[in-house]
């Protein structure tokens, strides 16, 4: 177990270093000229050059990558080009709120999902086949627009729930829960769909294989074969998925977040990229992929536990 | 960094991709009512958007306040939106852009995850470590994240975006691509291409990508789906064409702000999205269904209305069974049928027998004859959509097709063993845990479970029971594995043990240890034991009795020594002149032919294409089981006439 969780750790550092590197290397070398979009279209030579040697974007681009990444293992991820505030305080002000909506929407995905799959598995026919089709026609829903459609029915019309807005956790967990309703649902579909289809197909392979046989030959329990048994297999492709749902609700957060205006990564994002903010998306992609490259370590050191053959 | 991957797709990419049907294919789709609508949405949208684009058609672009907000009407056949613009135009006007920008990434990541997937494919070794490395590395980031940090750098470009997204997307086709190269590459005519020493792009051009082109444009319908959302996504965030230039996200987000006034207009937009990509999805799906035909056999759709509960038809005359009260599990006409091409066929038909305690029964026949169908039948574990017809007698209790009622029987009087140990258990739980788990459900007290675990252990003579019990399935070698099954089968104290094929995956020297063992532990117990098999040595060897099965029906039924002595059917004759002699396997001669499928069997003889002594009456009406005496039954017209040699097999062994 040790040996393995070492070995994927391995993985993980070379998959860091080549996500950022991509990073840096894809905003610092698409053509463009990123002091003149921030100077405007009718600045002088001299104003864009001024910029360019504020922002120290004269130097050579090795020197500036190196010490950029110099600063990423020191933890530094540089200061925003507009207000001087560093970069990581940026994202730890507003990381919370998008955690919040991609926490809750991966808690809705596996508590409608993996039951939504396995009685579609179990029971076949047409309860089946409504399922699935529910699941096809999810996935064609854009977040941003069922967004939309849900503050139009329980805010607008019903005004169950808040449209806009955010409140922390820490101020008043009752609350935080009202505004993050919407936003969550809107989110969670997609992933709730897939994980839907992914456990409905596991289960289904699982319940053929000839060890569910074996099992149902000696005697024991259909909901012992099913629940413990087969679910327990099937975990393991559900598990893996994991990694990817949290990639997908962290984009969807990130359009979602426009919609209820609710102040998160997203936001952030919105922000810099109105103010051409290099530093502050290049530290946005190295954090989130530090997320998720520490996610998918996680999904793979749980999946190691749930499956012997890993682990041995 | 892909796009919000689309579930559709990645099981798509599991797949294996190895045969695939690729006859006929725009016929078939074509006769799908699903499959034509998405075609004819799609086609509309696509022309509609030209043409619209090109012609200027409706003025989408013109303002019109004092006609702002309406609804559907004669004028605007979607309404107007908050600057009085016709809907309806703008959706196809702003089409072109969305389209085109989502055709456009679906085309450089075809294209980039095409190649790379390729090279990963064939050449392997360190350009397939990098092509993983590269695509873990795309699907690190949301699209959406890195697309907007495009768009700080570039500025509002829309096509920039796209490239970018066409990268990113490049990681689904690289998965996919690589894995059907690695099967069409295991493919013997890529070997054979490869001696007759063609190069590798010729080879890759010429063998290799045809059948990389299909799962590519399935994927790649559905990833149109997921760049049109993401295209959509950006319009929404406000990236695209400049107004009043429409596109279809950011109809949404204009919807969105007179959505307090007029929420209709966020209805055309948004439903607009979601049709194109349920349409591109399904249509997918469809192309899916339709290449891998095969696999799905679209037989799913015979009316379940048929499975009625056992139909208690009384059985021809000619296989009636005398009444056994020491039977442990008597068939009486079962019939096993599975549904193909709309019909309910049989894969076995009107099987009679009778097992009593002490008996050990052979069931032979070449594979394909219905033997396992008919042990599990016997033990209520048809698969589903089988289903099960005739009257089953199972430890004196009549039970019927539903599986409850095989409850109080299944492992406390029959029990299972079957073909593959290593796949037989379940590889997430240790040997112990499921054993004890098996005797708590046999109504053993928790505390007396480990005891009476390693007890059965041992008694199928497993060494170091302790470490055995703390093992998982996969840390056992095949012979243990069996062994293990063998305890668990045990464990409920069966009067009837099925053993199905128990020693087929195993090595030589240890089938002999588990038909020893198998043997022993019947004598012990005086269980009886339903022994499936190809092998006539063990039966001769073994069985008191054999059943012979061809293409779904009992041909002979007798005791060893008679069966041996005098073969009755040309089948069972065959059958043990194609048994190898003791080692003497040079002058084997197999059966002439193979087994026919279920759906091609005759109305008469089943075996007569294949028998040497076929006359014109075999093949002229269906041939009833007729008893010869002394419990030998065997379902031939000539059994009378012929005089079947039987082989030296039984000479040898005495």
């Amino acid at each position: 177990m040790l040996v393995y969780a070492l070995k994927r750790l391995a993985y993980s550092v070379p998959m860091l270093f080549g996500v950022s590197s991509l990073a840096f290397l894809l905003l610092n070398m698409l053509p463009s000229d990123i002091a003149q979009l921030k100077a405007g279209e009718d600045a002088t030579p001299e104003i864009i050059a001024g910029i360019r040697e504020s922002m120290g974007l004269n130097r050579p681009l090795h020197e500036r990558y190196i010490e950029w990444l110099g600063g990423l293992l020191h933890g530094d991820l540089g200061t925003s080009w507009h207000n001087g505030q560093t970069v990581l305080s940026g994202i730890l002000a507003t990381a919370p709120v998008t955690l919040s909506i991609v926490v809750l929407s991966m808690l809705l995905a596996m508590i409608l999902g993996i039951p939504i799959g396995v009685i579609a598995a179990l029971r076949g026919g047409r309860l089946d086949r409504a399922l699935v089709s529910s699941t096809v026609v999810a996935l064609a829903i854009p977040n941003f627009w069922l967004g939309l459609m849900l503050v139009l029915a329980f805010s607008l019309t019903l005004q169950w729930l808040p449209a806009t807005g955010y409140v922390p956790l820490e101020a008043n967990p009752a609350l935080w829960l009202r505004h993050l309703t919407l936003p969550v649902i809107a989110v969670a579909s997609v992933s709730v769909s897939s994980i839907a289809r992914q456990t409905r197909s596991a289960m289904i392979e699982n319940l053929s294989r000839d060890y569910v046989r074996t099992l149902r030959a000696s005697g024991m329990r259909e909901v012992s074969v099913v629940y413990k048994h087969a679910l327990r297999n099937a975990a393991v492709p559900i598990l893996t998925t994991f990694g990817i749902q949290f990639v997908n609700l962290s984009g969807g957060s990130i359009i979602v977040e426009q919609v209820f205006a609710v102040p998160g990564i997203g936001q952030f994002t919105m922000t810099a990229l109105a103010r051409n903010d290099v530093p502050v998306v290049l530290g946005i992609l190295v954090v989130t992929a530090v997320a998720v490259v520490v996610i998918n370590l996680l999904v793979d050191l749980m999946n190691s536990a749930v499956n012997p053959k890993v682990r041995t | 960094m892909t796009a919000e991957t689309n579930p559709l797709t990645t099981t798509l990419a599991a797949r294996p991709t190895g045969k695939v049907r690729r006859t006929g294919v725009t016929r078939r789709i074509l006769r799908r009512p699903g499959a034509v609508l998405c075609l004819a949405w799609i086609a509309a949208v696509l022309i509609g958007s030209i043409v619209f684009r090109a012609f200027d058609i409706g003025q989408p672009l013109k303002q019109d306040l004092a006609n702002s907000l309406k609804l559907p009407g004669a004028d605007h056949l979607l309404g107007t939106d908050l600057l009085g613009r016709d809907v309806f135009s703008r959706l196809l006007y702003g089409g072109w852009e969305t389209i085109l920008g989502a055709a456009i990434a679906v085309v450089i990541a075809i294209a980039l995850g095409t190649a790379l997937g390729l090279a990963a494919g064939y050449v392997g070794g360190a350009v397939d470590a990098v092509a993983n490395w590269i695509q873990d590395i795309l699907i690190t980031l949301p699209a959406i994240l890195v697309l907007l940090a495009v768009a700080t750098v570039m500025g509002n470009n829309i096509w920039a975006a796209m490239v970018v997204l066409g990268f990113l997307m490049s990681a689904s086709f690289i998965r996919l691509v690589r894995a059907s190269t690695q099967s069409a590459r295991e493919e013997l005519y890529v070997d054979a291409a490869r001696v007759a020493g063609l190069s590798g792009p010729r080879i890759l051009a010429r063998h290799v990508l045809p059948n990389v082109i299909a799962p590519v444009v399935i994927q790649g319908s559905a990833a149109l789906g997921t760049a049109l959302v993401v295209q959509a996504g950006l319009g929404f965030l406000g990236l695209g064409a400049p107004p009043p230039i429409p596109n279809w996200g950011g109809m949404i987000s204009e919807a969105a702000q007179a959505m307090n006034i007029q929420p209709w207009l966020l209805i055309p937009s948004g439903m607009m999205i979601v049709l194109t990509v349920l349409a591109l999805n399904l249509l997918g799906d469809y192309l899916r269904d339709e290449l891998y035909a095969s696999r799905s056999n679209a037989s799913d759709s015979v009316k379940t209305k048929t499975r009625t509960r056992a139909s208690r038809v009384p059985a021809p005359a000619g296989d009636l069974l005398e009444a056994d009260p020491d039977a442990l599990a008597t068939a009486t006409d079962l019939t096993v049928s599975f549904p193909r091409d709309g019909e309910m066929v049989p894969v076995v038909s009107g099987v009679s027998f009778s097992i009593s305690r002490g008996d050990i029964v052979a069931l032979v026949g070449e594979s394909g004859c219905g033997k396992t169908m008919t042990a599990l039948a016997l033990i209520g574990l048809i698969p589903k959509p089988g289903v099960v017809t005739g009257d089953l007698v199972v430890a004196g209790q009549r039970v019927s097709d539903s599986p409850r009622s095989f409850a109080g029987l299944r492992g406390s009087r029959i029990a299972l063993i079957s073909q593959e140990p290593m796949v037989a258990l379940d590889p997430s739980f240790t040997v112990g845990s499921v054993l004890r788990e098996a005797l708590r459900g046999h109504g053993m007290r928790r505390a007396d479970t480990r005891a009476r675990a390693a007890e059965l252990l041992a008694m199928v003579g497993i060494p170091r029971v302790d470490e055995v019990l703390r093992s998982y399935p996969h840390q056992l070698s095949g012979g243990m594995a069996q062994r293990v099954a063998i305890a668990l089968a045990l464990s409920g104290d069966p009067d009837l043990l099925i053993a199905d094929e128990p020693t087929t995956a195993l090595d030589v020297t240890v089938q002999a240890e588990i038909l020893d063992l198998l043997r022993d532990l019947q004598q012990r117990t005086g269980m009886g034991l339903l022994l499936i098999t190809h092998d006539l040595g063990v039966v001769a060897d073994i069985c008191t009795r054999a059943i012979v099965m061809y293409a779904g029906e009992i041909v002979e039924e007798a005791d060893i020594e008679p069966l041996f002595d005098a073969p009755q059917h040309p089948y069972t004759a065959a059958l043990m002149a194609s048994t190898p002699v003791l080692d003497a396997v040079a002058d084997l001669q197999g059966i002439r032919g193979i087994v026919p499928s279920p759906s091609d069997w005759p109305a008469h003889c089943r075996f007569a294409a294949r028998c040497e002594f076929a006359t014109e009456a075999c093949r002229s009406a269906p041939i009833s089981l007729g008893s010869t005496g002394h419990g030998h039954t065997v379902r031939c017209v000539r059994a009378a006439e012929l005089d079947l040699q039987p082989p030296a097999l039984v000479g040898a062994e005495s």
